[in-house]
This record gives C-alpha cells, sequence and structure tokens, in this order.
C-alpha cells in the first residue's frame, strides 16, 4: 500500500524558505581549484568544442539548453559511482509528481561533513569539480547565463529504477540559475531509449503554460550532463519513466547566482529573481483559462432544482416508482432498498466518504469488462500517445504540469492547439452545455467510418477494435449519473441537494496520465455549501492494481493549513532530495485503487486535496472511470445539523 | 428523519479513513488486515475456517507475517482443544491440519532471518515435526507428503544456502544432496499416492506446482551460486558494450552445493515431474485454466533453454567462417540444428499450449520461439520467412497491446 510514502509535493514557497534557511557554503581551497581542471576529461576545454557547444545552445530549442558527453575523468566518475553504491541507502520517496529513490543518509551534498568526506572522496571530488571557478566560468560562457555562485552548491543524488518517475515542471524557485543533471547509469553499457528515463523538454504555449506532448528527449547514457538555464514559465522538463529493471543513477543540482563577496554579486539580484520567480508561481495560478477541462460546475435546470426542493427534509418516499424502474436498469438493485439507503446514509454522515461495491447491476454491465479488455489488446486505431491522436468526442486534459489524461466532456469540439484558439474559446464563443446523450449519437455516426478501416485492418489481427462501443457505454453512464432519479438517490444517500454538476468519462493511459493534487477551487456563493460532492465511479477492467505499484490510484490527503493557498502543482523542486522531510503521513484522508465497478462517494471541503496517481507505462492497462463533482444547496439542515 | 448530512473531509474533527460499505451481493476487497475467507467456507467449522485463512494466505502476496501468525496461533488453538487431546472442541483434526499447520511454521521462518540463527532453524524443526506428527496419525497423506517435500525446499535456501559462500566445505553443513533427494523423493511419491487414490484435484491447485517452482528457484540459486549481479536480469541483458560476460564460479569439490551444481539428474526430475503433473491435472473434469498455462509455460521455457547449447553450436559453425566445417564437442552443424529444430519445436507446442488471449506476455513468449526456430533455417530461405512472419504477427499484436513495450523486438525482427 503506497499510502504512507505517498504524499503530494510540498509547496513551492516552503520549499525555497527551507531551503533558503539550511543553506551550507563552501569555498574551494586554492590547491582544490588548481586541481578542479584534471577531474574533468581534457576534450571540455577544448576551444573548438567549447565554440560549437555555445552555438548549439545558442541554437536549441525549445529553449537553451546543452548537454556533454565524457565530462568527468573516466576512473574518478566510476569511482563515485562505486562509492555512492557501496556508502549510500535510497530510500523510495513517492509523491504526486513522482516515484524517485532518493539518498537517504547524504541529502544534500552541500552538507558533506569530515565523515563523509572519508567515506566519498571521490564524490568530493566530484563536487569541487562541479562547482570550481574553472568549470562554473564554463558553463556560464557556453549558456550566457551570468555568473554563477562558487559558495551556494546544491546537489543530489537520486536513482530512478524501473515505474520511477518525475512529471513535468520548470525547475523554478529561489536564486537558481543553472539546472544540471550527471547521469551515471552503469558504465560501459548504453543507456537505450526504450529503457525510458530521459530527459524530456517541453515546449510552451504561452509562458507557464507547456505543451502536452514533449518536444525533445535526451536518451542519457554514462558520464554525461545535461544542463539548462532556468527560466521563468519555459524551462518545462520531466524525467520519462523508467520501464525497465535497470539504475539510472545521476547527480543533479543547480548553480545560484552569486552570493554577497562573490565576483558577479549583485546587490538586490537574489530578492529580485526570488520574486520573480514567486510572480512566476501566481502568474501560473492565474492561467486557468490554458486549463482543459475547465472546473465548470452547471446549474442543473431550474424544474430539476424545484423537484430535488421538494425532497428537502422529508423522511422517506424520494424515489418514485418510475425512479426505481430506471435505477434499476442501471443499479445494482439491492442499493435501492431503504435499509441500503439508510445503512450507507450512516456510513456517509459518519465519514463523508463511502465505497460502494458492485455498483452496477450484472445485467447492465453484461460483457463490459469483457469488451473493454478486449479494446485495450485490440485498440484501434491504437492507444493515442500524442495530444493530435486523441480524437473528438475524447478530449485530452492540459496543461501537463497539472494534468494529462483522456476524458469526454459531452460539450462541442474544442480546438487547444495554439494560443489563439484558446482565446477564441475563452473569449469569443460559448461553451455550450454537456449534452452526453448528443455525444453517445455522434460516437455511433462515426462507427460505420471506422467500422470500414476495422476491416481493412483486421486482416493481420482479426480481433481489432475500436472504442467506439465503449465510449457509447461511458457516454449512456454519464446520462445515468445526470438523470434526475439518479440524484434523488444521491440526495437519499447523503443528505446533500446538488444544484450544480459536472461528469466527466476519464480514462487514464499506461505511460501518460495523471492529476496532480490540487483543493477545490469554488467561487463563494451564499446559497451553495463550501464543498463539493463527488463520486468517482471506477471502471477499470484490468486486474493487478491492489499493490499500488503501477500507480492510476485516487488520493486524499487533509492538510492542516487551511490558510496555505499554493497548490502542489506550482512549481517543482527536484532537491526536495535535499530538504523534503515527510511530515504528517497520516494525513492521507482517502485512497482507492483502480478497479472494476466500485462508486466512491464523498463529501470535500477546501482543505482536502486529491490527485490520480501517474499511471506506470507496465500497469496492466488503463485506468478507466466516471468522474463526477456537484456543488450543493445550502437547505436548512446544513445550519441545524 | 431526513437523511443525516457529512461535515465533509477537513471539517470532521478528526479525518477518518473510509469505512467500505459491506457489499451487497459479494464480499468485498479489502486490504485491510480483517481477512476474507473464500465464500465455500463454513464460517461454523473451524478447521474449514482455517483452510480457508490458509487458501487466503496462498492466494496472497505472502508478506504479511500476522496472517500467518494467527493461522500458527489457531493451530495451537484446534490443537490444544480438540476432544483428540481431551479438549471439549468437537473436531477431528485431519491431514491437511497438520498440512497447514507444518507450513504456516515453516513460513514463519522467512519473517525471522534477521534474528539469530537458530530461530530459522526452530521454525523448520517445528514445522518438520508438525507434519511427522501428522504422518504417523494419516500415514500415506499425500497432503502431508508434498508439505514436508515442499518445507525442505524452502529450508535448503532459506536456512542454509544463504550462510554458504564459495569457500564453504560440506563439513560445515548438513547433507544438502540427502536433504534435496529426500524432497524429490517425496514429492514423487506424493504424487505416485495422489493418483493411485484418484485424488486429481490437488493438481488443480497450486500445491504440488508450488513444490515445483521451488525447485525450479533452488536449482537456479545453485546454479548461479557465487555471481553477482549488478543490474536486473528482466531487460535485454545480451548487449554490453564491454562484454563483461560473468564467469560461472567454480566450486570445489567439498563445496555443500558441488555435486547439485554437477549434475543433471534433478533438472531431468524437475521436467518429467512437471510432465506429470501436468498430465494429472488434466484428468480433472474442468483442468484449471492459470494452473495448466504456468505448467505448459515453464516446460516450454526450459525446452528452449535446452535447445541453446545446440542452436549456439549450429550458429558458430554456419556463420562463423573460422569454423566452417567442423565440429564442437563433436557435433556437426547439421546435427546440432536437427536437434535444436526439435527441441525448439517442443518448446513451441507447449508455449502455444500456454497462450492466453488476455496476456500480450505469452503471445510474446512463443514469438520468441519461432524466432528462435527461424533462426535455424536457411537465412532468407521460405521457412525462416515464414517463422518471422508467424512471430511479427503476435508482435505487431503485442505491441498494439501494450503500447509499444515490444518495439525494440519488433524492430530487431525486421532488420534481420
Amino acid at each position: 500500500m503506497p499510502s504512507s510514502s505517498v504524499l503530494p509535493q510540498k509547496r513551492a514557497s516552503e520549499i525555497a524558505s527551507s531551503a533558503g534557511k539550511r543553506q551550507i557554503s563552501i569555498k574551494q581551497t586554492p590547491e582544490e581549484e588548481a586541481r578542479a581542471k584534471d577531474y574533468f576529461q581534457s576534450h571540455v576545454f577544448d576551444d573548438h568544442f567549447k565554440q560549437d557547444l555555445k552555438k548549439q545552445i545558442a541554437d536549441s530549442q525549445p529553449y537553451r539548453w546543452g548537454t556533454i558527453q565524457n565530462l568527468i575523468d573516466d576512473d574518478l566518475l566510476r569511482n563515485v559511482r562505486k562509492e555512492i553504491i557501496s556508502e549510500i541507502s535510497f530510500k523510495k520517496k513517492e509523491t504526486d509528481i513522482y516515484k524517485v529513490f532518493q539518498s537517504g543518509d547524504l541529502a544534500n551534498l552541500s552538507g558533506m561533513t569530515k565523515q563523509d568526506l572519508e567515506r566519498l572522496p571521490s564524490l568530493y571530488k566530484l563536487r569541487s569539480a562541479i562547482y570550481s571557478q574553472t568549470f562554473r566560468d564554463y558553463v556560464s560562457y557556453v549558456t550566457g547565463c551570468g555568473k554563477l555562485s562558487g559558495v551556494k552548491t546544491d546537489m543530489s543524488i537520486n536513482t530512478y529504477s524501473k515505474g520511477c518517475h518525475l512529471l513535468t515542471h520548470d525547475d523554478v524557485i529561489g536564486s537558481r540559475r543553472v539546472s544540471f543533471i550527471l547521469y551515471m547509469p552503469e558504465p560501459g553499457k548504453t543507456w537505450k531509449p526504450h529503457y525510458g528515463g530521459s530527459l524530456r523538454l517541453f515546449d510552451s504555449v504561452v509562458p507557464n503554460v507547456p505543451r502536452s506532448d514533449y518536444y525533445c528527449k535526451l536518451t542519457p547514457q554514462f558520464n554525461q550532463i545535461a544542463f539548462f538555464t532556468v527560466q521563468p514559465g519555459l524551462s518545462f522538463h520531466d524525467v520519462e519513466e523508467v520501464r525497465v529493471d535497470k539504475q539510472r543513477l545521476s547527480i543533479q543540482g543547480w548553480f545560484h547566482i552569486p552570493q554577497a563577496g562573490e565576483d558577479g554579486y549583485i546587490p538586490g539580484e537574489q530578492e529580485r529573481t526570488e520574486a520573480k520567480s514567486t510572480l512566476q508561481q501566481l502568474e501560473s495560478k492565474e492561467l486557468k483559462e490554458y486549463d482543459f477541462p475547465k472546473i465548470q460546475y452547471n446549474e442543473l435546470p431550474p424544474l430539476e432544482t424545484q423537484e430535488l426542493g421538494t425532497l428537502v427534509g422529508k423522511e422517506s418516499d424520494y424515489l418514485s416508482s418510475l425512479d426505481l424502474e430506471y435505477l434499476q436498469k442501471y443499479m445494482n438493485p439491492s442499493l435501492l432498498t431503504a435499509g441500503s439507503i439508510e445503512r450507507l446514509n450512516n456510513i456517509f454522515a459518519e465519514e463523508s466518504v463511502v465505497d460502494v461495491h458492485t455498483f452496477l447491476s450484472e445485467e447492465y454491465l453484461g460483457d463490459l469488462k469483457k469488451q473493454m479488455k478486449q479494446l485495450e489488446l485490440n485498440e484501434y486505431p491504437e492507444m493515442p500517445q500524442k495530444q493530435d491522436q486523441v480524437v473528438f468526442p475524447w478530449k485530452l486534459a492540459v496543461p501537463p504540469h497539472k494534468q494529462r489524461y483522456c476524458y469526454i466532456d459531452g460539450l462541442q469540439k474544442q480546438n487547444i492547439d495554439n494560443a489563439q484558439s484558446i482565446a477564441q474559446i475563452n473569449q469569443v464563443k460559448s461553451i455550450e452545455l454537456p449534452n452526453f446523450e448528443l455525444t453517445k449519437n455522434i460516437f455511433e455516426l462515426l462507427k460505420p467510418e471506422v467500422a470500414q478501416r476495422l476491416e481493412e485492418a483486421r486482416g493481420s489481427n482479426p480481433s481489432l477494435t475500436s472504442i467506439h462501443d465503449v465510449s457509447i457505454r461511458l457516454c449512456e453512464l454519464a446520462s445515468f449519473f445526470k438523470s434526475v432519479s439518479f440524484k434523488k438517490w444521491l440526495m437519499a444517500v447523503t443528505g446533500l441537494r446538488p444544484t450544480h454538476d459536472q461528469i466527466l468519462a476519464r480514462r487514464f493511459r499506461p505511460g501518460h496520465d495523471f492529476t496532480l493534487a490540487s483543493k477545490l477551487d469554488l467561487a463563494t456563493d451564499d446559497r451553495l455549501l463550501d464543498g463539493l460532492l463527488e463520486a468517482t465511479l471506477n471502471l477499470t477492467p484490468s486486474s493487478g492494481w491492489e499493490s499500488g505499484e503501477f500507480g492510476g490510484y485516487e488520493l486524499c490527503m487533509g492538510t492542516d493549513e487551511p490558510e496555505a493557498e499554493e497548490t502542489a502543482e506550482e512549481g517543482l523542486n527536484e532537491d526536495e532530495a535535499a530538504i523534503y522531510k515527510a511530515s504528517g503521513e497520516d494525513s492521507v484522508v482517502y485512497e482507492s485503487q483502480a478497479c472494476w465497478n466500485k462508486l466512491s462517494l464523498m463529501y470535500r471541503d477546501s482543505s482536502v486535496l486529491k490527485f490520480v496517481k501517474y499511471v506506470s507505462f507496465n500497469a496492466p492497462g488503463s485506468r478507466w472511470d466516471v468522474s463526477c463533482g456537484w456543488l450543493c444547496a445550502k437547505d436548512e439542515s446544513e445550519e441545524s445539523g | 428523519m431526513a437523511p443525516k448530512r457529512p461535515l465533509g473531509f477537513g471539517k470532521s474533527s478528526k479525518a477518518k479513513k473510509s469505512k467500505a460499505e459491506p457489499e451487497p451481493e459479494e464480499a468485498p476487497v479489502t486490504n485491510e488486515l480483517t481477512v476474507e475467507l473464500p465464500q465455500e467456507v463454513d464460517a461454523d467449522d473451524p478447521l474449514r475456517q482455517l483452510e480457508g485463512l490458509w487458501l487466503t494466505w496462498i492466494r496472497s502476496d505472502k508478506d504479511n507475517e500476522l496472517i500467518l501468525n494467527g493461522i500458527v496461533h489457531e493451530c495451537d488453538r484446534l490443537l490444544r482443544n480438540c476432544k483428540q487431546n481431551g479438549g471439549d472442541e468437537d473436531i477431528e483434526l485431519t491431514p491437511l491440519f497438520y498440512a497447514i499447520y507444518g507450513r504456516s511454521l515453516a513460513g514463519l521462518a522467512q519473517f525471522n532471518v534477521e534474528d539469530s540463527e537458530t530461530s530459522v532453524t526452530e521454525y523448520f524443526d517445528n514445522a518438520i515435526e508438525r507434519i511427522e506428527d501428522g504422518m504417523d496419525k494419516f500415514p500415506g497423506e499425500e497432503v502431508l507428503l508434498f508439505a514436508k517435500a515442499q518445507i525442505i525446499m524452502d529450508r535448503i535456501p532459506l536456512e542454509y544456502i544463504s550462510q554458504m559462500d564459495v569457500e564453504s566445505t560440506k563439513t560445515k553443513f548438513p547433507d544438502i544432496v540427502e536433504m534435496l533427494d529426500e524432497a524429490t523423493r517425496l514429492l514423487e511419491l506424493g504424487t505416485k499416492t495422489a493418483e493411485s487414490k484418484e485424488n486429481y484435484t490437488i493438481f488443480n491447485g497450486s500445491t504440488v506446482l508450488d513444490i515445483l517452482d521451488s525447485l525450479d528457484d533452488l536449482l537456479d540459486i545453485v546454479d548461479n551460486f557465487g555471481r553477482s549481479y549488478e543490474e536486473g536480469l528482466d531487460s535485454d541483458a545480451e548487449e554490453s558494450d564491454e562484454e563483461e560476460i560473468l564467469p560461472e564460479t567454480q566450486l570445489s569439490s567439498s563445496h555443500p552445493l558441488y555435486e547439485i551444481r554437477n549434475t543433471d539428474k534433478y533438472n531431468i526430475f524437475w521436467r518429467e515431474a512437471m510432465k506429470e503433473s501436468l498430465r494429472l491435472l488434466d484428468k480433472n473434469e474442468k483442468p484449471d485454466a492459470a494452473i495448466r498455462r504456468k505448467l505448459v509455460k515453464k516446460l516450454g521455457q526450459s525446452y528452449l533453454m535446452e535447445a541453446e547449447e545446440p542452436i549456439s553450436i549450429f550458429t558458430t559453425l554456419e556463420y562463423d567462417s573460422d569454423a566452417e566445417g567442423q565440429e564442437i564437442n563433436g557435433v556437426s552443424a547439421t546435427a546440432a540444428k536437427q536437434v535444436a529444430q526439435k527441441l525448439v519445436r517442443t518448446a513451441i507446442e507447449y508455449l502455444e499450449g500456454a497462450w492466453d488471449e488476455e496476456d500480450p506476455q505469452t503471445w510474446v513468449d512463443l514469438a520468441e520461439a519461432e524466432i528462435s526456430m527461424g533462426n535455424l533455417f536457411e537465412v532468407g530461405g521460405s521457412e525462416q520467412e515464414d517463422w518471422y512472419a508467424r512471430a511479427e504477427n503476435k508482435l505487431v499484436r503485442a505491441n498494439n497491446a501494450t503500447h509499444g513495450k515490444y518495439e525494440e523486438v519488433l524492430e530487431n525482427l525486421r532488420g534481420k
């Protein structure tokens, strides 16, 4: 069970300030400085090489970055690797944004003690080489980033083994000027692209909004360094999940802006940089118009609201015979009895959450599970891997520093490929109301065309299946959740009266999808309750998710500081290796593994973070669900109860 | 009274973990320590409950010591309270009871390896003692013969091999060969006994397969003893830029594992026992598909492994210009090819039986065997192309099903 170790990422501002507090300075001795150059391979300092590198960086896309192969003296780096393997223990850390093994007993290499020096002499040499005047000047020259601090060092050791990953972020925190990663997979062997673990760089739609597909990727080799200037709102990157049973060991860190007393120190620059970084975080938060799907709870039609309003305060008889007849087509009939409803209500009132197993009836499900399994194994066209492969009425959730998954929202087609078309959506057009019946019809209309292509493709694999039939069933279920009858059942079970709703059918694809932890972002309305009533119908047909190893679980956790405003997605820092201390591990309030036919109902207030963990490339399939959210009326019993 | 309303997560004074609503029709899946008994278990019969609990353990990841402890405590209690021992509970102890007792005690050993060595020894000694008690009361019961075989198979690596290094000598350890011979004898006897009683059901579960898996693992451990691996073995181990092929560590004839490593006897026994299990499994009216697939997959893989040597001889003689027209170990290219083809063909037959429409890995296993077969025919010839095409078809499908997991294998095949 991942619960105890899974925590959303710590807020950026806390990280920045704690990093400041525990800053440790080093000063190289003249002897160390003199020796530093010998720790590098000589070709690095060749003038042609240096000029070529500078040009490559100047011409690089999607933002300024560079890489050097065979950077460090080979023997030295092999020794560093041996020291790390024999002397340093690693501990798995898992949050919404990463899974990685971090060096537990030597969190930040800036804090190496004398004892560390004795057991890690090569690592110490490496650190002095990286932060030597010679190399800092070199990096400064080839990147054109300005002077770099030699006293503020910031490095840590991580290893990414099978399943480890780090999702999209821009590294912007505090006084960081250049990010670097020195790779140390097994020496003498080629790290191949299909192992995963690549560094992937993302272009941006507009500053602070990365594109969903990566622009380019670097497959790391032993003794290769990659680096880039930290650019607020632009330097988005991730670490692709490691897909095989191999260790992608690396040392990564930052060069900071010069500190007082150092060459290149500019009074006030650090403060300005930090302010800029904070501003960037705030701007990023404000850029909601680039988020898709929009979090938009639509008001129920007046007649429906009125109908539900008549039930408030009633003891029973929520469901008419017509309601029951309708609900029985979908739901397990035993959930519709007065006794069941009362039991569910008791649990829900006590816990604010209830898991309803076997929610849909066997009759309704029929062979849906088999159908979905067949689809996953024989999908045609193949499972979308890029944004433009996600075909309407399916859509892709963006931007990737917040979320990525496929969804059906019952709304019109929207072009979210560029800033201009997004501006049109936000400023010119109206977003109409969702209609899943119509969306279902669209899937039906699309079937004949797909059927023809399927027929042609079936020569090689007669089992090929398109997503349309499954999509139709998902639309049907979305319509069911929008039905008045279901809302009546919901009222009876939760005691809450929905007034606004949003329903999404979602698919979290292996190797791609997740949502980062976020708090509710609801507008204040005196007529409505502060929290959100949510339901997730888990419809994952594959098995093997129970351990949480493949991600795909939904997790909620309470935060103790309601005044803290920042959400988890704002800026990631990789040096959590250095300063992240898992605190409040018991604050996980709810956790649900991907599974088949379970409805999780919960009432969540704004202090609770929620996320769906990244689904591993090696997961047994996609996580599928129907996700519902309802704003609810402040009816009288709220005040009294 | 109107329905009650919740306070909401975070607002409630103590946020509590969700409580699963008891499932209306089926038992809920739970990770809590409340262990769900399989549906068929009679809740009023303590022995049946114990068996249910044991089944739950067997089907689990086997990483929760508390469940095992619970089983051992329940066994202690039943033994104390049964009428046979003067207790007042109406319980008739069965051979299965002693098997469960012994095996759960042995299972506890793995959780106590950090403690003193005696602790592991004690667990195993106690486990064997319980089984032998059972054997005294119920002679000739296959379930006890199998249980003892399993315990010995587990004991050898956990208690003894873990304490060995390449310098170890027989004098410091009990006779491992004797122990292994005893385990294989018990397995063989158990199989014969079960067949004579027409107890085919026991082959329809994991009891016998687990023993055979343990034997397979044990033989693997012995083969690889003394080697160290820096990386995992599940991905492509073939490409090493520096060609660091790890040599097999030679063991002296005084090493406790020397005999086991230097004989084919146990590998042959393993394969024959696997085939026998398969034969008896098939006597069930409804052979368990998952167990059957596991058996035939392993059998198929064992033939592929056996084919490695003749394949290597054939490819060296056929494609290495220095070795052309010669023999290796007295075997010509043609002879090696014939032997290899026969073995690979057998492997393919088994792997076809392991095919699972819902598990792309089984398609890939078969495709890999087909590629091996293709490699044994003339380069570019129609037979080779035919085998490659069969493999490619399966790999394309598997690659699609796993969104690109076999891209590399597929590219290699297409690049041939």
